[in-house]
């Protein structure tokens, strides 16, 4: 019997009716086989047929999973494998073990393989499990493997076939067995076995696996009667899960039932139809919102969950909505707290010592094992709180003499809880400790829970967690260390590694079926959890929709899920097959996610316009960590109210003056925009976009490349508010951002032989690694930096040639390469050349890009490097509708980056111009010096500005042609006088006026800061990228900081001071005089009079909790209600998270973070800046460099003496470093065009800071300077000999 | 059943009993509820169980006459003189050489009853021998045999199932036998018509209603 029906069809049901009447009509159970997909239907079915049995007796219910049956066939028929197994020993019984052991046995294998070349020794292992995983599950014989291997190209064929087989024998002479390589020894056990069925019923044909088929196939000549339910479109597990589409007419030669379709099912099939097409879907019950930042997309789930659940009309329980997403971590987690019902998570999973109390108990494993093992206080305080239940004041108490004492005089820790032998809680762990010693790891950990876990609902997670660990502990145990007397190549496993081994367990959060069902809490699902389950929900959430995870394709280096599919007969593998296999899946799971979005779970589909189900589809731009989204499922959906979609709402109007006018003419081609300082070239090249978007240019097929981050967030934040209702954005990022799309979509790394895992190294590793380097070649590490910008000049070579590199630096760098590339890790250097490398050398992955990038448009672009340049050559040349803006004139950044001015400058020539060249920023006087500067500087060198003339806008600009004034001091202490005496005067006459200082050098900088800071009461900031200068992690630190030390009152004094500087806790104003006269510890104390002292101790309390965790609580406690702040609570934790993962301990990651919190963040996690936030009354002090994109109404630059910043090539000096950054060039420039290039950029550097000034320009120096203690006659600048501006000169 | 407390609720769920889980439920109530009807437990270890579960599985291999002799070879001197002494025994010789036989034989039986409306018994005898109108279950035990057999609740449950599952034999043929494998003792216990097995079962689950 073959049926046709999706999930709401009634299919089991008539699949349960069969099998009870045959069971009824006295067929032996031992005869009928059930096969279904997973536990949770598995006990459905039992629970039915028991219902429907008639007959008050029968033998047993053959109804299995798949691995199920051959997990009893396996232990039914063992002699038989046994038999086989060519080494003397023998076991009774296999050891049917979890992966947690087959991974180590794994391990073991892959170090005797080499796998040279390969490039992360951390995920290779993943991989293999998944490429065993496929051919496991797709029953591929030798032959199929090889064959598909040569499709791909497998560059590491023989060594994972070794690695496979040795894993195998591995197995084998352990008689470790666990789901897989059952499955692998399944077809062996069938074939030499009797089959006892006569009937078979299988539920959900079409997600089975090949390898089940081929059992079916194998025992159908013994079958008297098949009963088969299926869905047509179903097979959402195909890839990597195993399934494929099997033709079942075919198979039993008959035609199938079809069972009823409803309205609703027609829909999903459309849904169907046109996901696999590409083509997007109209589903009428559905809700569509994007948003900039995850936080408020969650927020906005959050409220419409709450207010669904709050109001009695909508009848609603918990159980009736559902959440699905690919990303569930630990920030969805905490944030979803916040609803006002139980939520459960049936997928995701965590690490075992991410959990507090399993944390503390494997801690105190740890400690019965090695008595003398030091731990950290932190840990400590978990442990006598998690689990000991010891009160506050007494943990703190023994953690903190437990700290004393163990850096004074070795104590350990039971030394030190022999101290405290008084309290019964104390004596009867060291009782327990001295009972369970020395027996195996399991027994103590049965003995610990069974004595510090009650047996309490409220346990039931943790109680299932450790039982999982038990199971773990004991496979370990009965493999490898009851294998010892017989087996000699094994080794057995000290309580010791064994903690280890297991301390980085995953746990995977599945509940047991039963609580799914049987519970009444919102799911937090992913697609593939929610279908396996068949969960039915009436309102269901899909969220991140435009993560890519939501399509994400199941191809690796060492596996390719589409061609280890068996059914897989192409000869080749292109990016459109990726691509079309991809979208195929996509459609099968999106559809049955349609159909299990239904008001009644009862009953058969209705249609969707008789209920009021609802489907939400939510997405945001940036994911909690800020990291941009891209691809995703939000092109499937169309928006059902389009009323609501018009064009853009013009919240941001402009009106082009005559210079921008053009660029809003812009049909199509190449176009340069060459923009003036101040020209208003963001808010032109803003209003092209939008112009885009307004003519109905998809969003994504709009490129926009910024120069930084920030300023694509911007573009991205404006583009939004004005296209409220556009699901999808253009595509704005740096080309950086771009170059790392293009390696991560559709997993187009894996053709240039990066794993999935790969990484990009941040500053702060990279620089580590650099520093290892020259230290461990034992060379100069203050040189590190020196070789840093050495290795990216010579990256950024079109041509490399490593041959001819010193044989010193070619040592650093082919160290620094293998380093990268033995821990799969990329620089950005290599972002870029590898993402060019891939576009030369795939045609597919070319095209695909090519195609897809209608218009290009690019900000910056004097900044551009060759390489950006000739990427985005390649990737306009389809449309050809490139548009470069940017200014020649400020192009600051070629010495010492690699950027190509020279290119701008040729694509300007060779292309329609659209010069902006009305700047309604400077004052006039400040207009006229600039133009004069670069009068000047062409008749210096001809390179060395783009001949343009800034001119006022009328009406916009301040006029005043002595704006701009030059002062020459006889001394150093004078010009600093000076400018010190004017900032507080303009500060006295316009306390809102903005003011900057700009300077040669970032150690200028600082000089300045500590002058300022000695001689003056002058607020200011040198950097606005400082860590401590955010409010949420200046707070975070301030509470980190207290817990690592709670009992210093010094802690607690810093966490008053910033909190009550950032607005918090203002009533308790008495609290800096109390703590001045407290001598014992504030939080010992009975303080309740303080708020803070409540919040502290909360705070405390958080036990062994993972720090990250603690920043993210201690963040969203403080920042809930700021808007902006908010978003940043995510992102400190974040950064938190990593500094944890390089440094391990609580205590260790504070330190890191209190050295790095007066640093410039380069931690690669951005956080957000206020950037409407008016002037905070403080001067900024700068390098001119970094004064680019800003604008102040008063600027000082001082210390304009000539070999600061030389305006005349002779008194150019080339120093040392960059002639060995030019020398490791393949075409190094000689010592007078090196210098040329200095000349040019001088005068631009020059340019930029001029023109930074908006109202009133001070430029100044002097003619003597104490430089490094000695005082040095100094010279003043040519620009003094400017006729047009002489100044004041004093 | 019409009360909605939900812990009334959670019972009504639990609907299958096992001899294991009765004699859990005859000791002690509240940890048979923690243990089968919360799921609150930690899985004991099982070290000592895995040596009795070997013996089983070997018996099961040999009586269902797998060439069991590689497994036997590789044992140590001890175990396989243990074995061959095992393999003697009458009953397993008389097992070895039956053509009806059920070895590891697993039974699911529905009871109604006026106290629950429905229930199911569970579990699996190590094996059973029909010989002409007989029934002979055979119970392994790794160490002692029961100590009140006729009063043992696996004896209770096991033969109640019995003469469920076996309905075409007379009740009073079907018996139950236990076998000590490290004692070489056995004792047979023979269904009693006069015993109330059906009603020990109802009013033992009875108490956690």
């Amino acid at each position: 019997m073959l049926i046709k029906g999706n999930i709401n069809s009634n299919k089991t049901e008539i699949l349960l009716k069969k099998c009870a009447q045959l069971l009824n009509e006295g067929i032996s159970a031992d005869k009928i086989l059930v096969i279904v997909q997973n536990s949770k239907k598995k006990n459905e079915f039992i629970k039915k047929i028991k219902k429907n049995l008639e007959v008050d007796a029968v033998t047993n219910l053959n109804v299995y999973t798949f691995f199920g049956l051959i997990y009893n066939k396996i232990l039914e028929n063992w002699v038989l494998i046994e038999n086989q197994i060519k080494d003397d020993n023998a076991k009774i019984s296999p050891n049917l073990s979890g992966l947690e052991v087959s991974q180590y046995i794994f391990k073991k294998a892959i170090d005797e393989i080499q796998f040279l070349g390969y490039n992360s020794k951390v995920n290779l292992l993943h991989q293999l499990l998944r490429r065993y995983s496929l051919c496991v599950l797709n029953a591929l014989s030798a032959d199929e493997i090889k064959e598909k291997s040569k499709i791909l190209l497998d560059p590491f064929y023989s060594d994972i076939k070794n690695a496979l087989n040795l894993y195998r024998k591995k197995t084998l002479s352990l008689r470790a067995f666990d789901y897989l390589r059952q499955t692998d020894i399944f077809k062996f056990v069938y074939e030499n076995s009797t089959n006892p069925f006569e009937y078979v019923f299988l539920d959900d044909a079409d997600e089975i696996t090949p390898a089940l088929f081929q059992y079916l196939s194998h025992i159908k000549k013994d079958i008297k009667e098949f009963f088969i339910a299926y869905d047509e479109y179903g097979s959402s597990r195909k890839g990597f899960l195993g399934a494929i589409e099997y033709n079942f007419e075919h198979f039993l030669n008959e035609k199938p039932l079809i069972l009823p379709q409803m309205q609703k099912d027609k829909k999903a099939d459309e849904i169907f139809h046109n996901i696999k097409n590409n083509a997007p879907v109209l589903i009428e019950n559905s809700i569509i919102k994007s948003f900039i930042r995850e936080d408020e997309m969650i927020d906005e789930v959050i409220q419409n969950i709450n207010s669904l659940l709050s109001n009695p009309k909508n009848r609603l329980n918990p159980k009736d909505i559902a959440i699905v997403t690919p990303n569930i971590d630990n920030y969805l987690k905490i944030q979803l707290e916040k609803i006002n019902a139980k939520v459960r998570f049936i997928s995701g999973s965590e690490k075992l010592s991410q959990n507090p109390f399993i944390g503390s108990i494997l801690e105190i494993l740890k400690l019965l094992n090695n008595k003398n093992l030091k731990i950290s206080p932190y840990i400590l305080r978990g442990i006598l709180a998690n689990i000991l239940k010891l009160d506050f004041n007494l943990t703190l108490k023994i953690a903190d003499d437990y700290e004393i004492n163990s850096e004074n005089s070795g104590e350990n820790i039971f030394q030190c809880f022999e101290k405290y032998r008084e309290n019964k809680d104390i004596e009867e762990f060291l009782e327990l400790n001295d009972d369970i010693k020395e027996k195996p790891l399991s027994e103590q950990l049965y003995t610990l829970s069974n004595k510090y876990v009650k047996l309490k609902p409220e346990n039931k997670d943790v109680i299932r967690k450790i039982n999982q660990l038990l199971k773990q502990i004991r496979d370990f145990e009965e493999i490898f260390n009851a294998n010892t007397q017989t087996n000699t190549e094994v080794q057995t496993v000290s309580n010791k590694d064994l903690i280890i081994q297991l301390e980085n367990t995953i746990i995977s959060e599945n509940p047991l079926d039963s609580e799914i069902k049987e519970e009444d809490a919102v799911i937090v699902s992913t697609a593939q959890k929610l279908i396996d389950n068949s969960i039915k929900s009436k309102h269901t959430f899909l969220i991140d929709t435009t993560s890519s995870n939501w399509v994400k394709q199941d191809i690796g280096p060492l596996y390719n899920a589409w061609v280890f599919q068996k059914s897989w007969n192409k000869k080749s593998f292109e990016l459109e097959d990726n691509i079309n296999c991809t979208l195929d899946k996509t459609a099968r799971i999106l559809r049955k996610i349609f159909l299990l979005n239904d008001s009644s779970p009862d009953t058969p589909a209705c249609t969707s316009s008789e209920n009021d189900s609802k489907i939400y589809i939510y997405s945001s731009i940036y994911d909690f960590l800020g990291t941009e989204n891209f691809k995703g499922i939000n092109h499937f959906f169309i928006e059902p109210n389009p009323v609501l979609k018009t064009k853009s709402e013009k919240e941001f109007k402009i009106v082009p003056r005559p210079d921008q006018a053009p660029v809003l003419e812009y049909k199509e081609g190449k176009m340069a925009v060459n923009a003036v300082a101040g020209a208003g070239k963001t808010t032109i090249m803003l209003a092209l976009i939008m112009k885009l978007l307004d003519e109905n240019i998809a969003p994504q097929n709009i490129f926009v490349l910024t120069f930084m981050d920030s300023a694509a967030r911007n573009f991205k934040e404006r583009i939004k508010s004005n296209f409220k209702n556009l699901t999808e954005l253009p595509h704005i990022s740096t080309i950086h951002g771009l170059a790392l799309r293009i390696l991560r979509e559709n997993n187009n790394h894996v053709k240039i032989n990066l794993d999935v895992d790969f990484e990009i190294v941040d500053e702060i590793k990279r620089s580590a690694i650099i520093k290892e380097i020259t230290y461990n070649l034992g060379l100069d590490t203050m040189k590190a930096e020196l070789y840093e910008r050495s290795i990216s000049a010579y990256k950024n070579q079109k041509i490399k040639d490593e041959d001819r590199l010193s044989p010193l630096f070619k040592r650093i760098y082919l160290n620094y390469k293998t380093t990268l590339l033995s821990n799969n890790l990329i620089d950005y250097d290599d972002l870029l050349s590898l993402s060019l490398s891939l576009l030369q050398m795939d045609k597919g992955v070319r095209e695909y890009y090519q195609n897809l990038m209608q218009y290009i448009i690019e900000d910056e672009a004097q900044d551009s490097s060759e390489i950006q340049q000739e990427l985005i050559k390649i990737l306009s040349d389809n449309h050809k509708n490139l548009i470069r803006c940017g200014d020649v004139n400020q192009a600051i950044t070629t010495t010492f980056s690699n950027a190509d001015v020279k290119g701008f400058k040729k694509f300007i020539e060779e292309n329609q111009n659209v010069t902006m060249n009305y700047s309604n920023r400077n004052s006039t006087g400040v207009i006229n010096l600039a133009n004069n500067l670069i009068k000047f500087g062409e008749s210096v060198s001809k390179s060395a500005f783009y001949p343009v003339e800034t001119k006022p806008v009328e009406g916009k600009n301040i006029i005043d042609n002595k704006s701009a004034k030059t002062f020459i001091f006889k001394t150093e202490a004078e010009e600093k006088k000076f400018i010190l005496d004017n900032i507080n005067k303009i500060q006295k006459e316009d306390p809102n006026a903005t003011i900057a200082i700009l300077l040669r050098s970032n150690r200028a900088v600082s000089l300045w800061g500590e002058h300022i800071t000695e001689f003056s009461n002058i607020k200011f900031t040198t950097n606005s990228d400082t860590l401590n200068l955010n409010p949420v992690f200046r707070t975070v630190l301030a509470i980190l900081n207290f817990i690592n030390n709670p009992l210093n009152n010094k802690n607690v004094k810093n966490c008053a001071k910033t909190l009550y500087e950032l607005g918090f806790y203002k009533n308790d104003f008495e609290i800096f005089e109390f703590l001045e006269k407290q001598n014992s510890p504030f939080i010992l104390g009975n303080n309740e009079y303080f708020g803070l002292f409540w919040d502290l101790k909360y705070f405390l309390s958080f036990w062994n909790v993972p720090i990250y965790e603690i920043a993210y609580k201690t963040g969203e406690f403080y920042f809930s209600n700021d808007l902006l702040q908010k978003a940043n609570v995510p992102l400190v934790s974040g950064i938190v998270s990593k500094i944890f993962s390089q440094y391990k301990t609580f205590e260790d990651t504070v330190e890191r973070l209190n050295i790095l919190s007066d640093k410039i963040n380069r931690t690669g996690i951005k956080l957000i800046q206020d950037e409407n936030k008016k002037s905070d009354g403080s001067v900024k002090i700068l390098t001119l460099h970094k004064s680019k994109g800003d604008e102040f109404d008063h600027v000082f630059i001082p210390e304009l003496y000539k070999d600061n910043l030389s305006l005349n090539l002779e008194d150019i000096k080339l120093k040392e470093n960059s002639k060995l950054i030019e020398s490791v060039k393949t075409n190094p420039k000689g010592e007078s065009e090196l210098k040329k290039e200095i000349l040019d950029e001088n005068f631009r550097l020059m340019y930029v800071g001029i023109t930074r000034a908006k109202n009133k320009l001070y430029l100044s120096s002097a003619l003597e300077y104490k430089i490094f203690n000695k005082v040095k006659e100094k010279t003043p600048n040519e620009l003094f000999e400017l006729k047009d501006i002489k100044g004041g000169r004093i | 059943m019409t009360n909605l407390n939900p812990k009334n609720k959670q019972l009504s769920v639990f609907d299958t009993f096992s001899a294991n889980s009765l004699k859990l439920l005859e000791k002690d109530v509240e940890e048979f509820k923690l243990k089968y009807i919360e799921n609150l437990y930690f899985a004991p270890d099982n070290k000592k169980a895995k040596a009795g579960q070997n013996l089983h599985n070997f018996l099961c291999f040999y009586l269902k006459n797998f060439d069991t002799s590689k497994i036997e070879t590789s044992l140590a001197q001890k175990d396989r003189e243990f074995i061959e002494k095992i393999k003697e025994f009458d009953e397993i010789q008389s097992l070895k050489q039956a053509d009806k036989k059920y070895i590891e034989q697993p039974f699911l039986i529905k009871c109604t009853t006026d106290i629950m409306p429905v229930f199911y018994l569970t579990g699996r005898f190590d094996a059973v021998l029909i010989k002409e109108d007989k029934v002979q279950i055979y119970d392994w035990k790794t160490l002692n045999i029961p100590k009140d057999p006729e009063n043992d609740i696996q004896t209770i449950v096991y033969l109640y199932c019995a003469s469920k599952l076996y309905k075409s034999y007379e009740t009073q043929n079907i018996s139950i036998t236990y076998i000590s494998l490290t004692k070489n003792e056995s004792i047979e216990i023979k269904y009693n018509n006069t015993y109330g097995y059906f009603e020990k079962i109802t009013s033992l689950i009875s108490k956690i209603l």
